[in-house]
Order: structure tokens, then C-alpha cells, then sequence
């Protein structure tokens, strides 16, 4: 999480959407089990 | 007819988020209803993981990042459960952990011969539905063959490491934008979505940038 370059776009959305970062898929409290 | 709404995807193979969120990405772009032009990027989410790693993404992660197998039960039974409401049937006892390098390799030797949405379609599902290795030459070959490619030209190309380079651009140009996760979609190269969000969150940023375009013609 260091030494990361500012996003050059525009971001649009949910930003703690579900993503897999350094091969841990981060999975958001928010999105409940099989909806 | 107007121009196709470029979308640029930045992706592993052996991400459940972007199986996960090519789901709702297409989902969204059907929604939307015009037209639009996909092109993947590779994105290695573990480059150091070996060809063979002998185990399961549960034992992966446990091993490797210190996660509690119950804890990585627990989440691999959460990715399970969200990918059956995208229509996907993840089978986890089944998956080989590998090194995608290769499988990136290939998506690259198929989007020079004109099938790179369809290679990319066959190795997820390869890897998080049928079980099969997306690590070794000779077995990417095989899921190659399966989309009609020319399987000795496959092992050729990945032997001789043809596109090598291509994969390792795009891995430089993600960092360079500053993207650390996937998937992350950036829409006719200015706005930036990351993770599998809803379908919704791709429609309606195709369609601002449909109408963006309208406004200054």
C-alpha cells in the first residue's frame, strides 16, 4: 500500500467494492453472503 | 452507428472478484445496450506463487498469508456463495493454485489472433469451475484447442515466451496507474471503476460517457 502512484482517472462507484490485492481477495462486510 | 465505448480491464485469472465482476460488468454493458469494446490487461496478483504449488487456495492462504484455515473456509465460502448469485458455480475443493503467467502469456497470443474475450472467458472458468491447471504449457494449450486456436503454435509461443513482454507492460502500466487491485475497468480511458461492483455502477458509467461524447458532437 505504499509508494503508489495517484490514480490518473476519474473513479466512479462504490470505492470498497470487492477487489484481490497482493493475492488477498478482500471481501467488504457489506456485501452479504449469496445475494 | 456510433463508435464503441472503449473499456480497458485490468485482471487475474485466478481472482474470484473478476470472474465475479466480468459477470457484472457484462451484466451492465447488456444493460446499457450499446456498443462496447473490451480489452484485457494482465494484472498478477501473486507472481511468486510456483507452477505446482501443491495445494488448495485454502491451504494457500493459510500457509502463505497466514490465515486460519477456518478463517479461509469462511471466506472462500462467502467468494462461493457470491459468485452462485452471478450465475457462476465456483468449486474451490477443485482449484489448482498456480502461477498465471503463462495463462497471461496465452490471453495475449489470443487477442493477436483475434479470441482474447474468449480465451479469457475459458480460463476463468477453467480454473474456478472445471478444475482444471492453468499454470503448465501444455495444459493451456489444451483449454486453447478448446476455443479452436492452434494448440502446437500455443505451446510454441509460450515456450519461446513470445509474449512475455505483453504481460509484463501491462503490469508495469497498472502500476504506473496506480491500481492496486483487480478487477479494476477503466471506461474510454478516464474514469476508473475498481472491484466487481453492481451492474449498475457499469451501465450508468457507460451511459454518462455515451452522453458526454453526444454533448460535444
Amino acid at each position: 500500500m505504499t509508494d503508489v502512484a495517484p490514480s490518473p482517472f476519474t473513479m466512479l462507484g462504490d470505492q470498497a467494492a470487492a477487489v484481490c490485492v497482493d493475492d488477498v481477495c478482500v471481501i467488504p462486510e457489506h456485501i452479504p453472503h449469496g445475494e | 452507428v456510433s463508435e464503441p465505448i472503449k473499456v480497458d480491464i485490468w485482471s487475474d485469472v485466478q481472482c474470484p472478484w473478476c470472474y465475479i465482476g466480468k459477470r457484472k460488468f457484462e451484466a451492465g454493458a447488456e444493460q446499457f445496450g450499446g456498443a462496447v469494446e473490451v480489452e484485457y490487461h494482465s494484472f498478477e496478483l501473486a507472481p511468486d506463487t510456483p507452477v505446482d504449488f501443491d495445494g488448495t487456495p485454502m491451504d494457500y492462504l493459510s500457509q502463505r498469508k497466514g490465515i486460519s484455515p477456518e478463517q479461509a473456509e469462511q471466506m472462500l465460502a462467502r467468494v462461493t456463495g457470491i459468485a452462485e448469485s452471478v450465475g457462476l458455480d465456483y468449486h474451490y475443493d477443485d482449484v489448482h493454485q498456480t502461477n498465471t503467467v503463462k495463462a497471461h502469456e496465452l490471453i495475449h497470443y489470443a487477442k493477436a489472433h483475434g479470441r482474447q474475450l474468449d480465451m479469457k472467458e475459458r480460463l476463468l472458468k477453467a480454473y474456478f469451475v472445471d478444475g482444471r491447471h492453468v499454470g503448465r504449457i501444455e495444459d493451456l494449450a489444451d483449454l486453447a484447442a478448446e476455443i479452436g486456436l492452434d494448440r502446437a503454435d500455443v505451446v510454441r509461443a509460450l515456450s519461446e515466451n513470445e509474449y512475455l513482454a505483453a504481460v509484463k507492460a501491462d503490469v508495469a502500466l497498472a502500476n504506473e496507474y496506480g491500481i492496486q487491485g483487480v478487477p479494476f475497468f477503466v471506461i474510454d480511458g478516464k474514469y476508473g471503476i475498481s472491484g466487481a461492483q453492481d451492474a449498475q455502477t457499469f451501465a450508468d458509467a457507460l451511459a454518462q460517457v455515451r452522453d458526454e461524447k453526444a454533448a460535444v458532437k
